[in-house]
């Protein structure tokens, strides 16, 4: 279960990732393209604009098209008031004025009832350095809004003779009429285009789609912001919708009005769109192939990396039996076959190892001496065999972890740690004989041998113990043997000496006396001399065996006196 | 425990039924009709007109709630309106029909029994050059001439996001016309309307579709032309709902149209006695189009005003569509305040 999260959490995260990124970069890419394409959008409608707006003033030119007669102001209020019959005044709908060069207002229309006045000094100005026509911003001042053409008369010999105006509400005119033409949107997808005037002012909207002409009000107070009009050429975010959205912003060429134009990126990033839907398949697709590995996985290799599992824990567990597994056929085959082999052989080798323990045991336990194996920081028993338990009176476990130095007498206990300390610092084996004090409280006295061994890397102290308790006693009656020896050697030195002098004495005073009594006492002398040479020959025996006792027994003379 | 919430809430509930059955909305504490609103001066009127004889006849409060009108299926179907009394369903795509088959809203059958969209130009020049069909218009585009193409007349369109504008278009193609006109696309609903009574006003010529009932028609100052039957079109498209939304190619003469009464659903099956008077709602296209050229003139842009004033005008026409005590209390109310205006 474990190796599953752990392939299907990193690969799930790693999805999450690759399509976050993915789509991320997808957008990213596809918002670029979009913020061009509505830049493209609005400079194609600016442009188209431009164009349109180009016939107007031609139009207010050609009502005065006879030039001589220019300054003549009734002719020029009949002109103006005869457009009528050439439709002007469906595009001019609020009036047409002339004005001199020095924008003084010579003649106006009179079917609309508009208030005209000379014009600003710096508006003639303009028109005179320019010399091309000019539209202005809405005004509004009036109930029904208007915009001005102003159009230079300019001659080759005089230049700048006169100025025309032209009024136009941008709702009622013709003008208007084919100006929302212009704003046209690609056919068939959704979007805006808004011509505004320098001074914000929306002249025309044009929505294509639903969602535009529900936001239409919002989204044009949205585009009268500073921002967008201080730029000359940007792309702006639309926070109407309240989603990620560009809108094209373009100056009218000839004008200081603007469009901004969007087009739903829907509708001009299909390709894109295709592009990213293709990545989202990409992306479901990789995540049905990985789930289709993992499962392929799952039954392919882990399921049997989990039978073989299971085969290694009843290995663990002591049971040295090929295990059952289920045939593969791939390499799991091989691992499988392979596994019960191992086990098989791992089964002989414990059966022969068993084997040799038992023996080396059984060796172990048919030893005279004990043998204690001790952790050497410890000096805890680790290992006892049999003898040690019969030397010591205590059982394996009872002997197990056990510190050794416990068993002996504290006298003893001191000379098994000096030796154990020579041991450490000069490595010399030590021997020493203790007297150990069993569970049932009998002592006995120990011959101990220990020396240092090191098994797999870790030292221990290997202890020989043997009940020498017979050896002491024994050596102790000889001992004393010895010393009784001694005493009766002493007792027959002086019997010796003590009797053997007086015969001399007494065989000195025989001569003389009677030779029976003489030759009487002198065979008593004789055989008290042989009993006297008996006893010396004794003395010598055993003075012989006190020496072969003393040598071999180590007992000094001294200790015999 | 359980056992006891249960029957209480059932309790509460078959009070609330029995409480709502026998409410008079009068009291209901929240007894208000969304009324579907639209831009054009029509829709306005009627809206008016039955938001008028719902609250004083019936203790309605209604509440008109202006939507696009491509949203009127979605609108209905979710409730967010109660009521759309003036749906043009040819201009609908096929879901409106659909939800009407599902039953997720009801249709109330015709406002209007002659209500169409037409191709008009003055009467009195119709007269004169003897104009009767569209076709005739091939001859007489002089008479209506673009001032930026003089060579050409001027047809005056619908605004661009109508469906019925790119119909015209097609129209003005099969019938030999579009080498004649330039198509004049509007900007708004008011200068649209403002081209035709200017002209009416000024006696002047001009060439363009409008359509019945709205203050233009009721001017008196129009004739509509009529329609050549192309071989293309046969009965089938004639009657089909979506003929132009199904298949922009097949042109056919403007007809009657189905301008219909739907509601929803849910809203049909609470309020029966509104569902009677809204079956009933059937004013004439000619009285609504009379009504709108007197506020046009008069420059009333008081709709409930100018409801009172079709109210007053058309008395026994409505009095059919509501019950006596409704009629009463309305035409009480009338009394007052047309007392008070005075």
């Amino acid at each position: 279960m474990k190796i599953i999260l752990a392939l299907l959490i990193p690969l799930i995260l790693s999805l999450i990732i690759l399509s976050t990124i993915g789509t991320n970069l997808i957008n990213t890419g596809i918002s670029d393209v979009a913020q061009d394409h509505q830049k493209s959008l609005a400079f194609q409608i600016s442009m188209r604009l431009s164009d349109a707006l180009d016939h107007y003033p031609g139009y207010l030119l050609s009502l005065f098209s006879d030039m001589r007669t220019w300054t003549d102001s009734n002719h020029i209020d009949q002109n103006i008031n005869q457009i009528n019959r050439t439709g002007m005044d469906l595009i001019f709908d609020q009036g047409i004025g002339v004005y001199t060069d020095s924008g003084k207002l010579i003649a106006h229309s009179s079917w609309q009832n508009t208030k005209w006045e000379n014009l600003s000094p710096l508006l003639v100005k303009s028109l005179i350095a320019t010399r091309t026509a000019q539209y202005t911003s809405l005004n509004k001042s009036i109930k029904l809004p208007y915009l001005s053409v102003f159009v230079p008369v300019i001659t080759e010999e005089r230049g700048v003779i006169a100025i025309f105006e032209g009024r136009i509400s941008p709702e009622y005119s013709l003008f208007g009429s084919r100006l929302i033409d212009i704003l046209e949107i690609e056919s068939g997808s959704a979007g805006y285009a808004l011509l505004i005037d320098g001074e914000g002012n929306i002249l025309y909207q044009r929505f294509q789609g639903d969602i535009y002409e529900e936001i239409g009000s919002k989204l044009t107070s949205a585009f009268q912001d500073d921002v967008i009009r201080d730029t000359s050429s940007t792309v702006i975010r639309n926070d109407i919708t309240g989603k990620d959205q560009f809108a094209g912003y373009h100056i009218v060429p000839g004008t200081n009005w603007a469009v901004i134009a969007h087009e739903d990126r829907k509708a001009i990033l299909n390709d894109m769109d295709q592009y990213l839907y293709l990545t989202y398949l990409l992306i479901g697709g990789v995540f049905i192939v990985s789930i289709f590995l993992i499962v392929l996985l799952i039954n392919q290799f882990l399921n049997p990396l989990r039978t073989l599992l299971n085969g290694v824990r009843q290995v663990r567990e002591g049971i040295l039996e090929p295990y059952p597994f289920p045939p593969y056929h791939d390499e799991f085959e091989v691992l499988t076959t392979e596994f019960n082999r191992m086990i098989s052989v791992l089964k002989t080798s414990f059966v022969d190892l068993d084997s040799s323990r038992k023996r080396y045991q059984t060796i172990l336990n048919q030893a005279s001496d004990g043998f204690i194996l001790l952790d050497e920081k410890t000096l805890s028993i680790e290992e006892s065999n049999r003898m040690s338990h019969t030397i010591t009176g205590y059982s394996a476990n009872e002997l197990k972890n056990r510190q050794f130095v416990t068993l002996f007498d504290e006298k003893d206990a001191k000379k098994f740690k000096n030796i154990i300390n020579s041991l450490t610092s000069e490595g010399i084996n030590g021997e020493v004989e203790a007297r150990l004090r069993r569970p049932d409280n009998k002592q006995i006295f120990t011959e101990i041998k220990i020396t240092r061994i090191i098994i797999d890397t870790i030292s221990y102290f290997q202890v020989t113990i043997r009940d020498i308790t017979d050896k002491v006693v024994a050596e102790e009656k000889i001992r004393k043997g010895i010393q009784m020896l001694a005493k009766n050697q002493e007792t027959l030195a002086i019997l010796n000496d003590q009797i053997r002098n007086p015969l001399m004495v007494i065989a000195l005073h025989l001569d003389g006396i009677e030779q029976e009594k003489e030759k009487a006492i002198m065979h008593e002398i004789s055989r008290i001399d042989d009993i006297i040479t008996e006893l010396d020959r004794g003395w010598l025996k055993s003075d012989k065996v006190r020496n072969i006792m003393k040598k071999h027994y180590d007992i000094n003379v001294e200790e015999l006196h | 425990m359980q056992i006891s919430l249960i029957i209480l809430l059932i309790i509460v509930l078959q009070s609330d039924l029995i409480l709502a059955d026998t409410q008079n909305p009068m009291d209901a504490p929240d007894n208000r009709i969304i009324l579907h609103g639209g831009d054009w001066d029509s829709f306005k009127l009627i809206n008016a007109i039955a938001s008028y004889i719902l609250k004083n006849g019936y203790g309605y409060t209604p509440q008109i709630y202006p939507e696009p009108e491509k949203k009127v299926s979605e609108s209905l179907s979710s409730r967010t309106v109660d009521i759309s009394l003036e749906v043009w369903k040819e201009n609908h795509p096929p879901e409106l029909q659909n939800y009407i088959e599902i039953g997720a809203i009801i249709d109330m059958g015709k406002i209007y029994e002659n209500a169409a969209h037409t191709y008009i130009i003055p009467d009195h020049v119709a007269q004169q050059y003897s104009i009767r069909t569209m076709e005739d218009m091939q001859h007489y585009w002089y008479l209506c001439k673009d001032p930026e193409e003089p060579t050409k007349g001027l047809f005056y369109n619908a605004l661009i996001t109508w469906l019925v504008h790119d119909s015209n278009l097609k129209k003005l193609d099969a019938y030999g016309l579009s080498p004649y006109y330039n198509p004049v696309t509007m900007p708004s609903s008011r200068a649209y309307e403002e081209v035709f009574m200017k002209a009416a006003r000024e006696n002047r010529t001009v060439f363009g579709m409008y359509w019945i009932p709205s203050a233009v028609m009721g001017t008196g100052y129009w004739k509509e032309l009529e329609e050549p039957t192309l071989p293309s079109c046969t009965n089938e498209t004639i009657l089909n709902l979506n003929l132009v939304n199904a298949n922009q190619s097949q042109i056919c003469p403007f007809t009657s149209s189905s301008v219909h009464k739907l509601v929803s659903r849910d809203f049909y099956d609470s309020a029966p006695e509104v569902v009677s008077f809204l079956i009933a709602l059937k004013p004439d296209e000619n009285e609504i189009s009379r009504t709108l050229t007197f506020g046009y003139l008069n420059n009333i842009s008081d709709w409930d005003r100018l409801s009172e004033e079709y109210l007053i005008n058309n008395e026994e026409k409505w009095k059919s569509w509501v019950s006596t005590d409704a009629y009463i209390r309305i035409k009480r109310t009338l009394a007052v305040n047309t007392d008070e205006t005075e």
